[in-house]
């Protein structure tokens, strides 16, 4: 008699009780229920996100701008030396593209497309240039952050001392904060410049080279330093020097080895 | 390896390029030739077991050094303020030579050095002492203190919790 009392009053309960089970444990009942109230909340969120966490975001990136603040620059300056580049490179190419076609246009003479090679074309050619060396020098102390060779030289630290003190002299003698030294010329050799932050890396270079290759050479130094350098660098560091020898010997004393880029 | 900064610097003829000559080949040279911009060359030392690639950074002296360019200043761990024991012009502005590379290098390490100890008296020495508190007396010329001065230096760059002055 009780039993069927009880079983009369939880009859209705029990099934409920089942059927909650059965959709907990069923995992496409459960997200047909589940999965609208996430998405409302998500849709809320998303509409509602500025209001109420922006000044929150912007107030951790502010933070942890000023406090990386040079490892940021160090991200985006050859970034922005990439962008600076190609933008030149490309209206070079346009203006150079416009004015032969008007010397064409006008001249209408055989001569212009037979014309001889130029004495600087031929030098170029007959003596193929190399990169013998590579170094990442840093700006203040000249200190040498990582260097890569094709043959062993006279000391490389003193290398990157000396160079530093040019670079210092020549943009102090000059009185010119807002230029830097690019290159240095002697006889068959030259050294190339490309200016970061708080770094710069010097190519050395046998044999001469063309504007197209210097070109090249610019644009991947940029690419090197935007792939490879996004470090706060200002020390010298043993395993950062590891690494970048390897690295530096990849991308220009035998650059085949390059795989990923 | 450590690789560290030292600036060699003050008044032109008190014997910096000799300091920097003794400490790197272990030479000396009697014929005085001006340093035309700056000399570098390094050097490592070993400190209990610890290995420092000393770079050191020979500067062309000059009257004060605020001619000097600011950026060969810039980056350095150690300052070497080398004056001539037996002219007292070369340390007359020897405050205010500090006090600049204090100002450009506020937390570097500098050791104020009295060269050419060979050419003066004891007494000499005393009365300089009461006047400029050196941290050396050095003699490039037969290589008194010489090493001791860029051990010192190297030890206090191993362990950078030392005072600066």
């Amino acid at each position: 008699m009780l039993e069927q009392l009880r079983e009369a009053l939880l009859k209705e309960d029990r099934q409920a009780l089942a059927e909650l089970r059965h959709i907990l444990n069923t995992r496409e009942e459960l997200e047909d229920r589940i999965n609208p109230i996430i998405e409302e909340h998500l849709l809320e969120l998303e509409q509602n996100f500025p209001n109420t966490y922006v000044s929150v975001v912007q107030k951790l990136i502010d933070q942890r701008m000023k406090q990386k603040q040079d490892e940021l620059i160090n991200i985006i300056y050859p970034r922005l030396g990439i962008m600076v580049r190609k933008y030149i490179s490309s209206e070079v190419r346009m203006w150079m593209e416009r004015l032969q076609e008007n010397i064409r246009r006008t001249s209408r003479s055989v001569f212009w497309s037979r014309r001889r090679r130029s004495a600087a074309e031929i030098i170029v050619d007959s003596s193929p240039s190399k990169v013998e060396e590579v170094y990442i020098i840093s700006h203040e102390s000249g200190l040498l952050l990582g260097s890569a060779s094709s043959a062993e030289t006279v000391d490389k630290d003193m290398i990157a001392g000396m160079l530093t003190a040019i670079k210092a002299f020549v943009e102090d003698a000059f009185k010119r904060t807002d230029e830097e030294l690019q290159g240095i010329r002697y006889g068959g050799y030259e050294i190339m410049v490309q200016n970061f932050f708080n770094y710069y890396i010097a190519l050395a270079i046998a044999g001469s080279i063309s504007e197209q290759e210097r070109d090249e050479l610019a644009e991947k130094i940029l690419l090197f330093a935007a792939k490879e350098l996004n470090y706060d660098l200002q020390e010298p560091n043993p395993i950062f020097y590891a690494k970048m020898k390897t690295q530096l010997e990849a991308y220009f004393i035998s650059p085949s080895k390059i795989t990923a880029q | 390896m450590i690789s560290k900064k030292v600036v060699i610097t003050g008044h032109f003829g008190v014997g910096k390029t000799s300091l920097f000559n003794r400490f790197i080949s272990n030479t000396f040279n009697e014929k005085y030739l001006t340093t035309i911009g700056v000399r570098v060359d390094k050097k490592m030392v070993t400190i209990d077991q610890q290995e420092i690639s000393l770079v050191i950074w020979d500067l062309a002296g000059e009257v004060s050094q605020e001619k000097v360019p600011r950026s060969y200043f810039l980056g350095a761990s150690a300052i070497i303020y080398v004056f001539d024991l037996s002219r007292p012009a070369t340390f007359s502005r020897l405050q205010d030579d500090l006090q600049y590379i204090q100002t450009v290098l506020p937390n570097v390490l500098i050791r104020k050095v009295g060269n050419k100890k060979d050419l003066v008296s004891d007494e000499t020495l005393q009365n300089i002492y009461g006047q400029t508190t050196p941290h050396y007396f050095t003699s490039a010329r037969t290589g008194e203190n010489v090493e001791d001065l860029f051990h010192n230096i190297a030890r206090a760059l191993l362990s950078p919790t030392s005072d600066p002055l």
